[in-house]
């Protein structure tokens, strides 16, 4: 029987079609195929999906989500499926990364209403416990999206800063004590 | 020669015929910017007196002027200058232009007028010889300048020599001493001659003449010698001087690239360790991002631990109820039977069902031996105790069926729970105190960054500093090119030991000159001695000794007369350069004369220090001083001036210095005019400062509304501003 990790693996979360020009295509060199020149790209991240699992942290640290928009046809995959992501890294300077799929995992685990007992008892289907893992996280990502789109209308150059996105997480280091008082206003939360 | 007006006619930018400039016969300044036909002003008049030309230049013609004609009209071009010399004269040179067609012109030959006012009249003469006479081509060449580096002309080592030909008594006593000379030699021949032949001391007279010539080739080879090697001593001394002022500098510049060199590497070294690090992949290949994860990872191992428990305890209680209905099952108790005496039955068990069917086929209770027939009583109880035994058996079977399938129910399909709970244990330990490190290692990270950044910007600033020094020590080397002061530290050594080889010869040589000098004495005395019968001899030594002197006074007073033109020069030279230098630093002129009679200037502190980088203005100061005291020459000799016409030869100086420098010149009795672009900031005359001035002043500029990329619409303005 497979495990729930790797069922969860063998997805391929969307995130909405536009943030592939507002976000996506801004950071990353989604799309364009590793046979390119690496210089010629210059982008900060490689793949698209780097892209989401900031986005990703960045919803799962403030605990806010958003839900995607119903229409299927307003969103997209990476089409490639999260087992793979952080594993293999073309560019010169970089490392695999794949644990930390492990721990996006946990953190699902951690933050989604699902009944395990009544999972392992087989009163809901893995299928669905998974559904759900996924929702969450497109929804945390979805939610980072639009942060990171947000701080971009103010400043275009906002991330383009050596430290910008660091800065970003350690940002959370702070809130810590404070609570998450500058994202209270944010109207879209689900929690 | 003073000129009192010049007038610029469709020269160049210089439009129409209304460009007059009349010049006072001090300084006159013509003040303008870059562009405004300074130099157009300086080439006109270089035009006008460039007498070796016969034909005009249509690059010469207005653009302006040329835009305006009509196919079929002309013009002319004209430069002319009123002048006083011996009375007043004027000179002017034209061609005439006619536009043929629209991009064709025809120019005519040059045209030189000359005017001499004689008395009342006004004659018409020669222009060119006019030129010629009053401002010849020598007088112009020190007497015209562009720019600052053409006063270097003093520079060249026969210039001066020129100079001091042309403009002191040397030319006179060339003549005389010529003159003398011959008139010795002649005298000693005639000498020589009768003594030889004289009876008495012909034979003696004879021998030492013949050693006195032989003496006098060698002392003449000698001298040769002396001059040449003198000559390559001050060469190398001269190229010595030169590279010891950049030995120093040289040292030091090898110091300063030493230290650069350190610096720059650990620059580099910085960078590399500043630089080895990026941020953005860090979040992901270090796994940054999960700084703030600690809590997340806490509360997914809680719920982990809490589902596990939970799952546990749901399955301890379910095996409890399962354990207690199996025990149930095993537990039920069999009621047994009392016997007619109230004795306790044997258990359902026994005997067994093999023994009841046997002792019920024979009807015999084989127990008890006595016959049991089928109906009686004890057959019946055997019957009955055998269905009883079946009927345990078969409770039991179904029991045991009962318990098999408790046993095998479980609450638990899945085992999810276990997964998960497992992953979490893979989570903690190691891995978990990495993830609550990562905040740590961040802020070190960064710390250590801030803190190379700091050392880095120290660095980057020492360099700065380094290269500004740099910068000035090649500025006080006088910009000399780097290269140079690389090489130099090599050639110095070179040029020291071929000084001083030359140094030893020349001192031999002295030497060696002076051993013959004395034997020629010596040979002179012994020749005189001789006491010759002839009385013919001895009038022609008299009169040979007398010529003698003569010469010898003769290359004296040349000499002489050399020595004092050249102090007299340099006192002057200093009177003006302390007077144009103002309250500056302006050390000492001293003239020096070389092995080959040329003459050299160079400026010397007053401590005896040779200054041999003087700054850009030292320079012009120094050479505009020895042109003012050569001119005060050509006024004493041909008792006329020449105006001094510099264009933009004090462009090293500063603001400062300006006001001073032209107060100065306009207050000698010299006539000069400067064109430039003093006085003007940001395109306006400074008129406070104009104000301070006592000499006339023009001002030139190019006439407002002109297109930048036309030449045919520039025009320059000349406006008389005091």
């Amino acid at each position: 029987m497979e495990s729930l990790y790797e069922l969860w693996g063998k997805r391929n979360p969307e995130w909405e079609k536009k943030y592939q020009d507002s976000v996506i295509n801004l950071f990353t060199d989604y799309g364009k195929g590793v046979n390119q020149y690496q210089d010629v790209r210059g982008k900060i991240f490689g793949a698209g999906y780097e892209i989401f699992i900031l986005a990703f942290f960045i919803g799962l640290y403030h605990n806010q989500t958003k839900p995607l928009v119903e229409d299927k046809a307003k969103r997209k995959g990476f089409g490639q499926a999260i087992m793979y992501w952080g594993n293999i890294e073309n560019r010169i300077g970089r490392f695999s990364y794949g644990r930390i799929r492990e721990y996006m995992f946990a953190a699902l685990i951690a933050r989604t209403d699902i009944d395990f007992i009544a999972l392992d008892k087989g009163e809901i289907t893995p299928r669905k416990a998974v559904d759900m893992l996924i929702e969450k996280m497109e929804q945390y990502a979805n939610f980072g999206f639009d942060f990171m789109q947000e701080k971009l209308e103010e400043n275009p150059n906002y991330f383009f800063k050596e430290t910008a996105f660091l800065r970003v997480f350690l940002d959370f280091l702070k809130n810590d004590d404070e609570g998450d008082d500058d994202y209270d206003d944010v109207p879209e939360s689900l929690d | 020669m003073i000129i009192k007006e010049i007038r610029i006619k469709n020269f160049r930018s210089y439009y129409g015929d209304s460009n007059i400039f009349e010049l006072s016969d001090g300084l006159t300044l013509i003040l303008g910017d870059n562009g405004d036909g300074k130099t157009t002003f300086f080439e006109a008049l270089q035009w006008l007196f460039n007498t070796t030309i016969d034909r005009g230049n249509i690059d010469h013609v207005s653009e302006m002027r040329k835009s305006k004609l009509e196919i079929g009209e002309s013009d002319e071009v004209l430069v002319s200058m009123t002048f006083e010399h011996d009375g007043e004269k004027s000179v002017e040179k034209s061609f005439s232009f006619e536009r043929t067609g629209e991009k064709t012109f025809r120019v005519g030959s040059l045209l030189y007028r000359g005017y001499e006012t004689k008395g009342a009249e006004r004659e018409s003469v020669n222009g060119k010889q006019l030129i010629d006479r009053c401002y010849d081509a020598f007088i112009q060449r020190f007497s015209m300048f562009k720019g600052e580096a053409e006063l270097d002309v003093l520079d060249n080592p026969t210039a001066l020599k020129e100079l001091v030909d042309k403009f002191s008594d040397i030319k006179k006593f060339d003549a005389l001493v010529e003159n003398a000379s011959v008139f010795e030699e002649k005298s000693g021949v005639a000498y020589t001659k009768e003594m030889k032949s004289d009876e008495k001391v012909s034979k003696e007279a004879n021998e030492i003449d013949f050693k006195i010539k032989h003496l006098g080739e060698l002392i003449g080879q000698k001298k040769k010698d002396i001059k040449e090697k003198q000559i390559s001593c001050d060469t190398f001394a001269n190229r010595l001087s030169q590279l010891e002022q950049n030995q120093e500098t040289s040292e030091q510049y090898q110091d300063i690239k030493s230290r650069l060199k350190t610096q720059e590497e650990k620059r580099i070294k910085l960078k590399g360790m500043i630089g080895s690090v990026n941020y953005s992949h860090s979040l992901l290949d270090k796994l940054w991002v999960l700084c703030a994860f600690p809590p997340i990872l806490n509360e997914f191992q809680q719920k982990c631990s809490a589902l596990s428990k939970e799952k546990r305890r749901l399955e301890r209680d379910f095996d409890k109820q399962q354990a207690a209905a199996i025990a149930k099952l095993e537990t039920i108790k069999e009621i047994q039977g009392a016997l007619i005496n109230g004795a306790t039955e044997l258990p359902w068990y026994l005997p067994d069902q093999e023994t009841m069917e046997e002792m019920l086929r024979d009807h015999v209770c084989k127990v008890c031996g006595r016959p049991a027939e089928e109906g009686s009583e004890a057959y019946k109880f055997m019957l009955h105790k055998l269905e009883d035994y079946k009927s345990h058996v078969e409770a039991k079977m179904k029991r045991e069926q009962e318990k098999k399938t408790l046993e095998e129910q479980s609450l638990f399909q899945n085992e999810f729970i276990e997964e998960l709970h497992n992953i979490s244990i893979s989570l903690s330990g190691n891995r978990e105190a990495h993830v609550s490190g990562i905040a740590g290692e961040i802020a070190d990270r960064l710390e250590l960054v801030d803190r190379l950044t700091n050392e880095l910007k120290t660095v980057e600033d020492k360099i700065s500093d380094i290269n500004d020094e740099k910068t000035r020590l090649l500025i006080q080397a006088g910009n000399v090119p780097e290269s140079l002061l690389e090489s130099q530290f090599k050639d110095i050594k070179g040029l020291y030991e071929q000084k001083n080889r030359a140094e030893v010869r020349l001192t031999e040589l002295n030497g060696e000159l002076k051993v013959l000098q004395e034997q020629m004495k010596d040979l002179q005395e012994r020749l005189d001695a001789l006491n010759p019968s002839s009385s013919k001899v001895k009038t022609l030594r008299d009169v040979h000794r007398t010529l003698e002197e003569i010469a010898k006074a003769f290359q004296n007073a040349k000499n002489d007369n050399l020595r004092r033109f050249l102090s007299e020069l340099q006192e002057r030279s200093n009177n003006y350069l302390e007077a144009l230098s103002a309250n500056d630093f302006h050390g000492e002129i001293r003239l020096i004369q070389t092995a080959d009679e040329s003459t050299e200037i160079h400026l010397f502190s007053s401590n005896g220090t040779e200054i041999k980088k003087p700054s850009g203005s030292q320079r012009t100061v120094m050479y505009i001083s020895v042109l003012f005291a050569i001119s005060d020459f050509t006024q004493q000799k041909r008792e006329e001036d020449y105006p001094l016409i510099f264009d933009a030869a004090t462009s090293s100086f500063g603001d400062s210095k300006e006001g001073d420098f032209y107060n100065v010149i306009s207050s000698l009795s010299k006539q000069c005019i400067i064109v430039t672009k003093d006085f003007i900031t940001k395109g306006e005359v400074r008129k406070k400062d104009i104000q301070t001035l006592g000499c006339p002043v023009y001002r030139i500029k190019k006439a407002s509304g002109y297109d930048a990329r036309n030449m045919a619409t520039i025009r320059t303005i000349v406006e008389k501003l005091k």
